[in-house]
């Protein structure tokens, strides 16, 4: 796997292997509309920061010490069906850690040029040619302002 | 760190760099005063604000949050508003919080002044909206400000620049309120929308709040600053005041401040100009004591830091089946009804509010609101309730009016101090029932607003957490020296050559957004100086 991401080098091959399936269980791929998984992050040099980098090995941990309650095995030995039980309970019993995990994937997931692309978002920073908007119907206030004054002297 | 240097005395010295401080910069230029200003931020430079990069959207939440607390600056004091339900948002630069603002800028109303005479609530102010309307008209001729004339809730107001667009979001939401046949007007807005004394207009980029790279937002970094350095005005960056001194009479001598390199220096001036937000402002008259002001500088009437105003904000905001294009354009203007701003006992509270009409979010902040608000879920089903919501939403503020109450307040926290060691300010305020009830019905009237503009969902809450960002009362002006803290010309009962100038010198609160009146109040402040002082003094 040719990681390209300087702060993943913080984790090994099996933790990276969690993160990614953590990643796409908090943004899924679809597949009408063709939405990458959150787990496409890893395709690019994402510089995580070091609070991400912690938060991501404490939920790590927490993901190791429920499968091993739960299954006495490692998670990553662990089928399709079970891997996603787990996830299921970080979610549940774990509920600060996933949504700051949660805000943090999507923190670079909306932020990621591919996926603003595939959103729809055509003007983004630095906005060469700003955004056309709708002047608008200035008649809507020809009502308000046959109303008169509403204001006390 | 204990060098104490002394630069050469300046006949005036302005404490704060932002909205205030530099309309009083400004207006003081025109004279032969020597005038120095010494803010604790340093200046910004709009190539590197958030949105000239891809990852904008995500300083919001660290080095571009509205929240001092969160951003951490090195320019940053800490506030300690953790028993507040409402948290302080400020920036600390050159420009000040305008530089994060989002420009809605209308006035005050004539009756915001004589809320007492009128209501029978709080106090009449010792000046009124006629004494203050040139004030305005000056200050939005030097900032620049949008919109259309003939608006009812307000007297007459000319000169403006054409409005901003209102956008598909903006055409639908007026279209329910004229539905319910209330008021609505275009926002006024200090963002130029043609090009202005040498100025670039707004091309919509959008991300207003985090700084305009364009120039076209009228911080008053581009708006007034360059003018005043023209006219000789000195600015001293990353400079933290931390004491106004007195001489043995009790008047203002100057201030000792920490220069960048944390060296304490001390400042010899004439008269000194406070203009350091609702916040700032009593932190450093309560940490200026002497013998003569012990409790505190200007502080006899023990008002200092009393009476705190914040603005309680309500948000709602409706969802719609079509593309809105909601995500394009100024965050922060487009329409604001004062429908309900005008007191009607009947409704159960007296004063009343405005409905400030915001664009819809940006991605990111879709995302992370729509997974708060348990609107998008994470996993299965993520991207399709993104999809429902990016782009087809209208958020809406509901600015309640903060009546004064003396135990809503600015202390100096005793334990939590600042990278110079100055105590921090805390913040001991509660929303008042008065507020409670308003809030509740402006929240209900801006579901109602969206019903009838066709949203097919709504949602209403607040005071929203970290929208702390008007911060009055707290130096109010009066006639009566036991009853305020400054006279009808923001200078100091107690200390003849301190005034003050920023929206701490409020009576009242108003239910709008405060800048265009605090940075008129200080050019009505400084004239007065200046008709009072010949050249040097």
């Amino acid at each position: 796997m040719n990681l390209r991401v300087p702060s993943i080098k913080m984790f090994d091959a099996s933790e990276i292997s969690t993160l990614k399936e953590l990643f796409d269980y908090v943004i899924p791929a679809t597949l009408n509309n063709g939405m990458p998984g959150a787990s496409f992050l890893f395709d690019f040099e994402v510089n995580f920061s070091a609070s991400d980098v912690l938060l991501f090995k404490k939920v790590l941990t927490q993901i190791s010490d429920f499968s091993k309650t739960k299954y006495e095995k490692e998670y990553v030995k662990l089928s399709i069906i079970d891997k996603q039980i787990i996830l299921k309970t970080l979610k549940q019993k774990s509920n600060r850690s996933f949504n700051e995990l949660a805000f943090g994937i999507m923190r670079h997931y909306y932020t990621n040029n591919t996926i603003l692309e595939a959103i729809g978002v055509k003007s983004r920073p630095p906005f060469p040619d700003g955004n056309s908007i709708l002047e608008g119907d200035m008649l809507l206030f020809e009502q308000v302002y046959e109303k008169g004054q509403i204001y006390r002297d | 760190m204990n060098k104490i240097i002394n630069p050469p005395p300046v006949d005036v010295l302005i404490i704060g760099a932002g909205a205030s401080g530099a309309a009083a910069a400004w207006n003081l230029s025109s004279t032969n005063l020597s005038i120095l200003c010494l803010e604790q931020g340093g200046h910004v430079k709009p190539e590197e604000y958030p949105s000239t990069r891809i990852g904008w959207e995500a300083r919001k939440y660290s080095d571009y949050n509205v929240s001092p607390n969160i951003r951490k600056l090195p320019s940053d004091y800490p506030i300690n508003d953790s028993e507040s339900p409402i948290g302080i948002a400020n920036f600390n630069a050159v420009g000040g919080s305008t530089i994060l603002f989002s420009g809605h800028f209308p006035r005050l109303h004539p009756s915001d002044f004589k809320t007492k005479t009128l209501d029978g609530v709080a106090d009449d102010w010792p000046i009124s909206y006629a004494k203050l309307e040139p004030y305005y008209n000056l200050n939005d001729k030097m900032m620049g400000v949008s919109g259309i004339e003939g608006d009812t809730a307000y007297p007459p107001i000319k000169g403006l620049l054409p409005p901003i667009p209102l956008g598909k979001l903006g055409e639908t939401i007026g279209n329910g309120f004229n539905k319910l046949n209330w008021h609505m007007w275009p926002s006024y807005s200090a963002i130029i929308t043609r090009p202005y004394m040498n100025r670039d207009k707004c091309v919509n980029l959008g991300p207003c709040n985090t700084g305009c790279p364009q120039g076209a937002k009228s911080s008053v970094d581009i708006t007034y600053w360059p003018l005043a350095f023209q006219a000789g005005v000195k600015l001293k960056t990353h400079c933290r005041v931390s004491e106004v001194t007195v001489d043995e009479k009790g008047q203002a001598t100057g201030a000792f401040y920490f220069d960048e390199g944390g060296n304490k220096t001390y400042q010899e001036a004439k008269i000194v100009i406070v203009a350091c937000s609702g916040v700032g402002t009593p932190r450093l008259l309560l940490n200026s004591k002497s013998r003569l002001h012990p409790e505190g500088l200007a502080n006899s009437s023990g008002l200092v830091g009393k009476n705190l105003m914040l603005h309680p904000l309500g948000y709602v905001e409706g969802v719609f089946d079509e593309d809105l294009d909601s995500a394009l354009g100024p965050q922060g203007c487009c329409i604001q009804s004062q429908e309900f701003y005008e007191t009607d006992k009947n409704r159960g509270f007296d004063r009343g509010f405005t409905m400030h009409v915001l664009r819809g979010n940006g991605p990111l902040e879709t995302a992370l609101s729509g997974v708060a608000l348990r609107r998008i879920p994470t996993g299965d089903g993520h991207h399709e309730a993104f999809e429902s919501l990016y782009g087809k939403t209208i958020g809406m503020g509901i600015i309640v009016e903060d009546l004064p109450e003396l135990a809503n307040s600015v202390t100096l926290d005793e334990k939590m101090t600042d990278s110079n060691g100055i105590p921090a300010p805390k913040i001991n305020y509660r929303l008042s029932e008065n507020s409670k009830r308003m809030l509740a019905f402006g929240l209900a009237k801006g579901k109602e607003v969206m019903k009838a503009a066709g949203a097919s969902d709504t949602i209403a809450f607040g005071p929203v957490r970290n929208t702390g960002w008007h911060l009055m009362g707290t130096a109010r002006m009066g006639k009566d020296p036991m009853n305020s803290v400054v006279n009808e010309y923001g200078q100091a009962h107690d200390v003849k050559n301190l005034y003050i100038v920023d929206s701490s010198v409020f009576v009242t609160s108003g239910g709008v957004n405060p800048a265009s009146t605090l940075q008129s109040i200080a050019l009505y402040i400084t004239d007065h100086i200046k008709a009072n002082t010949t050249g040097h003094i």
